[in-house]
């Protein structure tokens, strides 16, 4: 069941197409990643969801709830991590989760319960009483993300949360995004990191100049993967004829070779390894060393759009 | 709710920051102490006795307040603190400003007191002559002077034709200056110190930039991301600029309570005896410093740009309306009509001359239509891209 649908949304900036008509749908209880490469109209999505900017045209949907018609109502079901730590430096860990705790119309025991609840889940709770300022990046980050989920959202929308922060403070953030997912949080995690979203992520899309090139799990993704599994064998003697009868088979698309190794493209995934076998065999050739490169997201989504995801 | 909120942590926050201690308390007061000192042996009433200003007139009118012009001067409360002397010519006023033997200059145009009865624009010239305490003093008693001829014309409310001219004019309008029902009355005169005049100024800037510190407030929790933080939050837009703003108000409400509080205590300054009005006026004037503030937040979008705009509006309105040194005159003085600098600080003369209520009351009427005019212009552009760093 869809807990966030877009609908033909459109969103332009001074005439220039930033979100081209994207439909797409987020299922409760899923953490679903958003990736795209600098411009692709991720964040500019993000924003048109959390209500931060309005939409030209097409309807956005948050739990039932139109973003246009129901602002307020959308406010309170969802939870932002905004890609930029945004905290208030003078004001300690504890009061930084209360004050938005309160904004949310929490109070009495009921606050402070969920704001040492929050803490707590951020790995911050013996430091409630400091302020950010003596915080590491990965600490305030951590507090960045605590300030978001005081009121338990049902859907939590996170802008990049690992941006620029240590490894530990990362696995902890990812490990936090699971925890959360498992309590029945539903999650929309954008990043720049592929290795990231494949690690937590049930569905991902990948956008691009404004639409939504690619969407499915992981393994259907990997299944788009035309032609991108690369076979790379080193023997000898590699000669004419071995090339000649490897670009004969069908299912290699492409045989480039070196002075002791041959890398064959293929163009399936329902493909065979004793054929290339048997063909060696059949001209003798001494196999020192085989590397099947199996597909990932990021060679897919370098397929799809041309460019690194971190371009 | 969400208001109070925005303003309990708002001042939480200001309660930490030491720009907001040192800006905002400790500046005024050390500017306050540095002034009374300076002036407190030189220029206190009661310390110093004060000597007559020389006040030259030259009047090409001969009407009815020209002629309330010499009563007044002549009058026991203020023949004490000016001498009158009438000029046969304008060559005449000017040698004498030139030689430095006259402290004001005045000079009346010849329709003077028809234009005031027809209810039309009048005006008169000043020329400041020397001795800066002695000119101010004049400047004072002669702005008493044209407040409450204003004042009566304002009560009188009839405007005559120019063919009832002045016959119908001597018979309503106040030949003496203290009695009868609708004309004007001459309070027990008053006049205002060195320390008094400053202290209104200090009190006037220091609100002003308290404006500017929510100003920087504004635009650093926009370029901290913070203020879009907010807007994802299910609070309005306005609630969050109003508990900032709250926060804010209540700050300069005690730096002038520490200003009008330290200046009364430990130099003596008068400020009236209705502190209601005192009270409202400061009131008015943050709400004035406030609004600005939020408006030029709307144009300027760094935090450097916004404290130079601000801070050259605070000193240009400062300048204009005699804060520094008392205004020459001309259209420096016409420009000085427009700044809200000169409105706010006239209540608080009128208040320490302790003038009476109608013209309290007009003067804190233009301060409010000043105020909310600035706050609708101010709240008519916004928009929620205010929120967002660009």
């Amino acid at each position: 069941m869809s807990i966030i649908e877009l609908k033909q949304v459109l969103k332009k900036y001074d005439g220039k197409t930033v979100v081209d008509h994207l439909t797409l749908h987020i299922d409760r209880g899923e953490i679903f990643g958003l990736v795209g490469p600098n411009g692709a109209g991720k964040s500019t999505t993000i924003k048109m969801i959390s209500t931060l900017i309005p939409q030209d045209d097409g309807v956005i949907r948050v739990g039932q709830l139109d973003v246009k018609k129901d602002p307020l109502g959308v406010k309170k079901k969802i939870g932002v991590v905004p890609q930029e730590i945004a905290i208030f430096e003078s004001l300690t860990a504890y009061e930084n989760v209360a004050f938005f705790g309160k904004l949310y119309g929490l109070k009495g025991s009921e606050l402070k319960r969920r704001v040492d609840e929050a803490l707590e889940f951020a790995g911050l709770l013996d430091r409630k009483h400091a302020k950010p300022k003596t915080f590491s990046g990965g600490m305030k980050r951590r507090l960045n993300i605590a300030c978001s989920i005081i009121h338990q959202p049902e859907v939590i929308i996170m802008d990049e949360p690992t941006v620029g922060i240590d490894p530990q403070s990362r696995n902890h953030i990812l490990e936090s995004v699971k925890k959360l997912n498992k309590q029945g949080t539903t999650v929309i995690y954008t990043s720049h990191y592929m290795e990231e979203v494949s690690a937590i992520c049930n569905r991902i899309g990948i956008m691009d100049h404004g639409r939504l090139i690619a969407v499915g799990t992981q393994e259907e993704l990997r299944e788009r993967m035309v032609g991108q599994q690369k076979v790379i064998i080193r023997a000898s003697p590699i000669t004419p004829a071995l090339i000649d009868d490897l670009r004969k088979h069908p299912k290699v698309k492409q045989v480039t070779t070196g002075e002791l190794t041959i890398e064959l493209l293929i163009s399936s995934s329902q493909f065979y390894l004793q054929d290339i076998l048997f063909i060696l065999s059949e001209h003798q050739a001494y196999i020192h060393s085989m590397t099947v490169e199996e597909p990932d997201l990021e060679k897919l989504f370098l397929s799809l759009t041309g460019k690194s995801l971190r371009d | 709710m969400a208001i109070m909120t925005i303003f309990i942590y708002e001042m939480k926050r200001l309660s930490r920051s030491w720009m907001t201690l040192l800006f905002a308390i400790i500046a005024p007061v050390v500017l306050i102490v540095l002034l009374g000192l300076a002036l407190k042996d030189a220029f206190a009433i009661g310390d110093r006795e004060l000597r007559q200003a020389e006040v030259v007139i030259y009047s090409e009118d001969d009407g009815i307040y020209f002629d309330a012009l010499r009563q007044y001067l002549e009058s026991g409360d203020v023949r004490p603190y000016i001498l009158p002397v009438y000029a046969e010519s304008l060559s005449h006023l000017e040698e004498r400003l030139r030689i430095g033997e006259a402290h004001l200059g005045i000079v009346i145009p010849g329709d003077f007191s028809l234009a005031v009865l027809k209810g039309e624009q009048a005006e008169w010239t000043l020329y400041p002559g020397t001795g800066l305490d002695k000119n101010i003093i004049a400047q004072g008693l002669i702005q008493v002077f044209l407040e409450r001829i204003n004042f009566a014309e304002h009560k009188t409310g009839q405007r005559p034709s120019e063919a009832e001219g002045q016959l119908a004019a001597r018979e309503r309008v106040p030949v003496s200056l203290d009695s009868g029902e609708g004309q004007v009355r001459l309070d027990k005169l008053e006049t205002f110190s060195m320390i008094q005049y400053f202290s209104v100024h200090v009190l006037i800037m220091s609100i002003f930039y308290s404006g500017l510190m929510l100003a920087v407030n504004l635009l650093y929790d926009r370029e901290n991301h913070l203020l879009e933080r907010l807007k994802v939050l299910p609070v309005k837009p306005f609630q969050v600029v109003l508990g900032k703003m709250l926060a804010f108000l209540v700050l300069s409400g005690l730096q002038s309570a520490i200003v009008i509080g330290l200046s009364a205590s430990v130099f003596d300054v008068d400020w009236g005896d209705r502190p209601f009005v005192l009270a409202l006026t400061c009131l008015l004037t943050m709400l004035i410093a406030m609004s600005l503030a939020f408006l030029v937040t709307l144009i300027v979008k760094s935090v450097g740009g916004v404290a130079a705009i601000f801070n050259t509006i605070v000193l240009i309105s400062t300048f204009a309306a005699g804060s520094f040194y008392p205004s020459p005159g001309g259209w420096l003085e016409k420009f000085a009509k427009f700044t809200l600098n000169e409105w706010a600080s006239s209540v608080m003369f009128s208040l320490m001359l302790r003038s009476g209520d109608a013209i309290v009351w007009k003067q804190t009427g233009v301060l409010f239509a000043a105020g909310a005019l600035i706050l609708l212009i101010a709240f008519s552009r916004f928009r929620s891209s205010f929120f967002r760093k660009e």
